[in-house]
This record gives structure tokens, sequence and C-alpha cells, in this order.
């Protein structure tokens, strides 16, 4: 059995945390920022004096990482917690950003910042909204053209077909 | 020093327009008005005065000396007769000087008229021409040009200031006294015969409690800040944060106070990320660790469910 398990959940389990939903969640998370939200530079470690796993990557090539701390849905958190958190792990500016993955395995990202952070203004949040579009876009687009995708992939030609 | 009185559930209340104004703009204290406008007595989207103090505003302006606090009896029970008696008299004094002023410009208005008004009334014993006179001529298609130069030499004598007089009184006297429906009366918007002799000083003890503590170390730290605060309930939380006066600012921060242990479910987490997103704020945990004073924030921001961004 062991054989088969994904080589990333083998090093997550080894790190020994001591609460069990850790790993798995950890690696949920994982592979939605790599396989989903194609994070950059992802990484995973263990902190033994907290006794979490954490994540950090760039959600943009120029962007400083972001560190991800992956959390099930029955778990709590006080703000004395997010405190150490936020001390103990190489955060920007003391920003954390919260991976909450429910039961049915979608994962919802909060971010939580120590101090007043400004909420977006109405043009940032324009931005975000059309990156959001563009990003649907280009997936509806692939989705489209898979089978010519796939083929290409099989037959091993260059992308001069598309 | 402003002197607040306090009601009988104990809520520091603002009475005065000048007060009030004063505590939002040199102090940045907004309140709540929880009064009506006393014209527009039938709605609930204008507020008006009295403003109610939050008790963190109470604890502040007491700790800055700006306020003190009495609790005053004659404003807890109905008006004794001595003050039903104040206000008729009052009522009845603004009566009779509308009715004075009324007559005074009724007086000055005629007097612009009286010469005319005497020169009518001779012309009408001479039979001269008169306005009447020359319509009726005109219907009747015929002129009447023969003046007689003596009548004409009596309407231009120069008119005696007795005559005038006489015309003046006689005027005045038409004017129909000043009803009491049409004459205006005052609503007043504060007690204006309020005994404060019998005010004794109300002894303020918020905060008392851990939570309270909490809520008011964070409140005062928010407003050194410069901030401007109100009543989170709305949002729910503890305040609303202004980065300017709430009348020209949206708020930005919606702050729960929670003690710094607190346990938070993850539901109740996202469920504060929520609201704030989806009312353009940020959410905003204070808590305060180990009663040292010093206030951690933590702000909750919604993520988005897609966190990648493509340039």
């Amino acid at each position: 059995m062991d054989a088969k398990i994904h080589p990333v959940l083998k090093q997550l389990l080894d790190f020994g945390c001591r609460d069990q939903r850790c790993a798995s969640v950890a690696f949920a998370v994982y592979m939605d920022l790599s396989e989903v939200k194609a994070v950059w530079d992802l990484r995973y470690d263990f902190c033994k004096d907290l006794d979490i796993i954490y994540l950090t990557g760039r959600e943009q090539e120029t962007m400083e990482p972001n560190v991800y701390i992956p959390l099930s849905a029955s778990q709590t958190v006080s703000p004395e917690w997010l405190c150490k958190v936020q001390k103990a792990l190489p955060t920007q500016n003391r920003g954390l950003t919260l991976a909450f993955k429910d039961a049915d395995s979608t994962i919802v990202y909060y971010n939580v910042t120590e101090g007043l952070e400004t909420p977006d203004s109405p043009e940032t949040v324009q931005n975000k909204k059309s990156v959001e579009e563009k990003k649907k876009l280009m997936q509806a687009e692939l989705w489209r053209k898979r089978n010519v995708l796939y083929s290409s992939a099989k037959s091993n030609n260059s992308n001069e077909e598309l | 020093m402003i002197t607040v009185p306090v009601s009988e559930d104990n809520t520091p209340l603002i009475w005065n327009a000048e007060d009030w104004i004063k505590l939002r703009e040199e102090h940045r204290i907004v309140g709540a008005l929880v009064g009506v406008l006393p014209n527009l007595p039938n709605q609930e989207v204008f507020h008006g005065l009295p403003m109610s103090l939050l008790p963190e505003e109470t604890t502040l302006l007491l700790e800055l000396n700006i306020i003190c606090l009495k609790k005053i009896p004659s404003l807890c029970h109905l008006p004794g007769e001595n003050i039903i008696k104040a206000f008729e008299n009052n009522r009845q004094k603004t009566y009779l000087e509308q009715e004075n002023q009324m007559k005074e410009e009724r007086k000055l208005a005629v007097m612009a008229l009286v010469d005319k008004i005497v020169e009518g009334r001779r012309r009408k014993q001479l039979g001269l021409d008169t306005k009447k006179k020359r319509k009726k001529c005109k219907n009747e298609n015929k002129s009447d040009e023969t003046e007689d130069k003596e009548k004409i030499v009596e309407l231009l004598k120069p008119i005696e200031e007795a005559e005038r007089q006489e015309v003046l009184e006689e005027e005045l006297s038409k004017v129909p006294p000043l009803s009491k429906e049409s004459a205006l009366t005052q609503t007043f918007t504060t007690h204006p015969w309020l005994n404060l002799e019998s005010a004794s000083p109300f002894s303020w003890t918020y905060p008392n409690t851990h939570e309270e503590k909490i809520k008011y170390r964070t409140f005062k730290d928010l407003w050194n800040r410069g901030f401007y605060i109100s009543s989170g309930h709305k949002f729910g939380g503890d305040f609303l944060v202004y980065p300017g006066d709430p009348v020209k600012f949206h708020s930005q921060f919606i702050v729960l106070c929670v003690s710094h242990s607190k346990v938070l479910t993850v539901h109740e987490l996202v469920s504060f990320g929520r609201i704030g997103s989806s009312v353009r704020k940020s959410f905003v945990l204070a808590s305060s660790p180990n009663d040292s004073g010093e206030v951690i924030y933590q702000s909750i921001k919604w993520a988005g469910s897609n966190p990648v961004h493509i340039s």
C-alpha cells in the first residue's frame, strides 16, 4: 500500500505532526496551490514549536512569498495563537493566509494580517474581478481545446499545430 | 466643561446642539442621535437630539475632563406647577411680542402710504377725478375735462400732521388682532428652566468586567490613532471605525473585541471575513495580551477563491 503514496504526502506525514489531521489537510492545500492556483516556488515545512505544517509560495513570480497555514474546518484559532504564528514564521509584514479545508475538500483562503489593514479600494476590487474573469476565460478555452492538446501531447508533437 | 445629564437608565445624554457639535468637531465623539427632529416627528430616517454617549465615549470624555455627569432629578418627573406657570408666561410673552411686532410693521406700511390715502380721500370729497370715476367715464364714453381750478388748489394743499395722524389711527384700528393659531410657538429642544441646584454628581464606573476593559482599551487606542468610532452592532462587531467624520466617510473597519486567548472556530473566522468582504470593510479582531494596555489587531480579509494573479 505505502508504495503508492504520493511522495509529498509521505514527507508531510514524516514530519510527525501530533495532530493527525495536519498532514492530510496540508496535502490537500498543497495540491490546490500547486495544481489549481499554480503558485510559484511552493514549499512546505514543519514548525516544531507550534506543531504545524505550513507552506510558502509566491502568487506571482515577482511577489514576495506568502505563508499558508492549512487548517481543517473543525480546528480553532485564537488571537494569541495567530500572533505566535505570525512571529514564528517568515511572514511578510505579519501577514498569513489561512487555508481552511472543508469536509468536501473545498478550500477557502483568508488573509490575516496584524494591524489595521484598510479594505481594498473599488479599483482594486475591479482589478481582481477582471483578473478572475481572464482566468475563467483561459480555463474555458483550455477545456474547449483539450482534445487537441491531449492528442498533440500524446503524439509528442510540438505545439505548432495549435 | 460640559455638564451631561444622565437619564433614568443611566445613559448620558447630550441635549444641547452646541455641546453636540463641540464634541463632534473638537473631540471626534460621534455618539448616537436618539431623538426625533422637532419639525419632522413622524419619521425615523433622520434622528435628532438628544445624543446618547457610548459607555466608552463617556469614560474617555471623563478621563479627559471634558464632561461631568450629573443626575438631575427634575428631569426624571413631570414638570411641577412653577414650570408650567413659567411655560405659560413665556408663551403669553412671546405672543404679545409677536402681536406688537405685527402692529409695528403694519404701522410702517401705512405710514409709507399715508399721503396717498389722504390725497385719495380729498379727491373723493371734492368729486375730482379718481380711478373709479375715470373707469366710469370711459364706459360712458364721455370725458370730464372741466376740472375746477379751485378744487385742484384744495387738493394740493399741504397735508397737516393732524390729518395724517387721524388717517393713521383709523387705518390701524382696522388691523385685526393676531390670532393665537397664526402666532409662532417655540418648540424647546432643551429644558429652558432646568433646576441645576438639585443636580447631584453621578459616579461612573464603566469599565468593570474583563470584556468591558478590552472594549474600552480598544476604543481609546483607536481614538488616539485619530479615527472616528461608532457602535458596530449593525455589522456584528463592537465598533465601526471611520477615517474621518462619518457624515463624509464610509467606515473602513468592523472591530470585534475579544480576549487574547479567545478560541474562535474556523466557521466564525470565515463568517467574519465574509461580512467584511460583502460590505467592503476589513473585519478586525482586537485583543489585548496580558493586560499591558497594548492592543493587537488582526485584520481578516477574504483572499478570494482565486489567489492567483495573471497579468
